[in-house]
């Protein structure tokens, strides 16, 4: 079993790389996978590279797009197999934390009122701030109420119809460039980030990952229910408060910089769990590489299936991970779901 | 349920004792309550011989509430509960852990988990990040003595309650406890697992030279079974002794409010309650 679950885990991590690389080739200038490479090693190594237009598409124009989806699929699949283990909640991920509704509020009152709470910082720390939000009130929930996982998604999704409904006041007074602009940005988009700020997006998530990778043990019991886990020696309230201001922050740094991307978190853990099993050992990162991979994927058919139109991303995950995500349930509902 | 042979035996081997341990849970005064009812009031209990201790008592009286303020699952309002001679609210639930086992009546999972996953949890306390090869072997162990082999492979979301009983059971034996707390863990069990698991537990507490502890409700067996019986009634404990001096018709009559004839067969009493018709 260890030998299957690490092996899922390495050729998650393969089909990374050869699907980003492959991602690299396909454009509206298709480059030869070769050249790509290259491209890539001279990047990394500094050299001075052979033409420097194709090195300006490869490394400039597409691997931006590829990293973000790499790294995103990633922090958002750690978020959201971190959230469901925590609070032994499957439908328990970003979205359903009110982590993204937040993001979107904040976004939109710089988007259409021109409310930036760091002036000129703009839309990202606007939707930074305002994801954090949710978290917020369900920790002092838990401080003072002693709230239950249960009350805890509860109180998340009322966050979500909260922010969802105030969003959606400002949209109706919005002008039409305006709307379109938070329309883009609810439906997320890996289009438009730089280098700069995928490699934020990295640093906090490897972070990030190395803790909830830490703590894997502890979700496992906190699976068993709190009252055994505390026999079995977890200081469950603390631990699940301090995952999840950890994995908000992950989340919510994602979030602020492409938009609002569903269903990564919700169903690459699910997905991974119906091929390695629920030891959040191996299913942390396997579903991080996993998510990573899916929305890479997501990335790739945005790019092609309409081209030259570019979709935004978000459209993309909702349309393969609906169906495969119901295609799961209906195959494997009794051996991995309650 | 088996016997202890061959590799079982890893489990039932004689505690490690340091020198200077003192193996003892003594309440001091204590006292537990829900905001203005209270449930429980100055409790003092010492329990310091190795053997099995069953709790009985009435719905409702706080049998469960007194073992789970052995291992800070809920806090005493007020006086102490000294774990080892050490006061448990200074000490971490990991600390604990490494000293105690609790084995709760049921548990529900969300997650898929085979047996054996279950019962590895157990380890928890004892073991590092990464599974070794002794957690494995006393995980084996421990589903040989609870008689699970058949269902090895199996997620414990599809077992019976009894079956599921016999898993949380093994999860306390694989922690290697000093203190071993369980919590009606025959509930669920037929007459042939009830009477396999007392004997097994009554043994183990024997063999290693350590406390079980368990809150029961059948009075016969806990007098077949038990080496010391805490009879609970009031907010407090009513009767303490061996079986023979804690089962009397006149304990039971105060405490249950149910006639009972006592009989002694082999120095064991045998409860025969008396049905009321209307």
């Amino acid at each position: 079993m260890r030998a299957k679950r690490l092996g899922f885990i390495g050729a998650c991590i393969v089909a990374c790389l050869v699907l980003g690389i492959f991602a690299a080739t396909v454009g509206s200038y298709n480059i030869p996978a070769d050249v790509v490479f290259e491209c890539i090693v001279d990047a990394i190594l500094g050299r001075e590279p052979a033409d420097i237009g194709l090195y300006h598409i490869v490394i400039n124009l597409r691997m931006p797009a590829i990293v973000t989806s790499l790294v995103c699929g990633f922090g958002l699949a750690i978020a959201g197999v971190c959230m469901q283990s925590m609070l032994k909640n499957p439908l328990a991920d970003p979205y359903t934390m009110g982590i993204s509704s937040g993001a979107g509020f904040g976004a939109a009152l710089a988007m259409i009122i021109g409310l930036e709470l760091i002036a000129g910082a703009g839309v990202v720390i606007n939707a930074f701030i305002f994801s954090l939000i949710p978290a917020l009130v369900i920790l002092f929930l838990s401080k003072f109420r002693n709230a239950t996982p249960t009350m805890m998604i509860l109180c998340g999704i009322a966050l979500m119809y909260l922010f969802n409904a105030a969003t959606q006041l400002f949209m109706l007074v919005a002008d039409p460039e305006d709307l379109s602009a938070v329309y883009k940005w609810m439906i997320g988009s890996v289009d438009g980030t730089s280098m700069g700020e995928a490699f934020i997006v990295l640093v906090v998530t490897i972070v990030g990952s190395i803790y909830v990778q830490y703590m894997s043990n502890h979700l496992n019991l906190m699976g068993l229910g709190d009252e055994s886990a505390k026999s079995l020696g977890v200081d469950v309230e603390r631990q699940r408060l301090i995952l999840l201001m950890v994995v908000t922050l992950v989340a919510a740094t994602v979030v602020s910089f492409t938009g609002i991307i569903g269903f990564i978190g919700l169903v690459s853990p699910h997905m991974v769990r119906a091929i390695i099993g629920t030891d959040n050992r191996y299913l942390i990162p396997a579903s991080g590489f996993f998510g990573a991979f899916l929305l890479l994927v997501s990335h790739l058919v945005a790019m092609t299936i309409a081209q030259p139109i570019v979709l935004p991303v978000g459209v993309i995950t909702s349309c393969i991970g609906g169906p495969l995500f119901l295609f799961l349930i209906l195959r494997n509902s009794k051996e991995v779901w309650a | 349920m088996t016997d202890g042979t061959g590799g079982k035996s890893l489990l039932l081997e004689p505690r490690q004792t340091q020198e200077g341990e003192d193996l003892s849970v003594r309440f001091e005064d204590m006292s537990f309550g829900y905001d203005e009812k209270m449930i429980l009031e100055h409790i003092d209990l010492e329990i310091s011989e190795p053997g099995l201790l069953c709790i009985l008592g009435p719905n409702g009286v706080g049998k469960t509430t007194i073992v789970k303020c052995i291992n800070k699952l809920l806090k005493p309002k007020a006086g102490h509960v000294y774990l080892n001679g050490r006061d448990v609210s200074t000490m971490s639930l990991l600390e604990i852990a490494q000293i105690l086992a609790f084995v709760p009546n049921s548990q529900q999972t969300v997650f898929s988990m085979t047996v054996p996953e279950a019962i590895l949890m157990g380890r928890h306390p004892r073991a590092g990040w990464s599974t070794s090869e002794r957690d494995i072997k006393v995980v084996d162990a421990a589903i040989d003595l609870m008689g699970l082999q058949e269902f090895s492979q199996r997620d414990i979301r599809q077992l019976s309650a009894g079956q599921t009983q016999r898993v949380l059971i093994a999860r306390g034996l694989v922690q290697e406890p000093n203190v071993l707390i369980l919590d009606e863990p025959t509930s669920n069990l037929d007459v042939k697992y009830q009477m396999d698991v007392m004997r097994f537990l009554k043994a183990y507490a024997r063999d290693r030279q350590i406390i079980v502890i368990m809150v029961c409700h059948d009075l016969n067996i806990t007098a077949a079974y038990a080496d010391r019986v805490v009879l609970m009634y009031g907010r407090g404990v009513y009767a303490d002794g061996t079986a023979e001096e804690v089962l009397t018709a006149e304990n039971i009559k105060n405490v249950y409010k149910v006639d009972a004839e006592v009989s002694v067969r082999n120095g064991i009493p045998q409860v025969h309650l008396i049905p009321e018709y209307d």
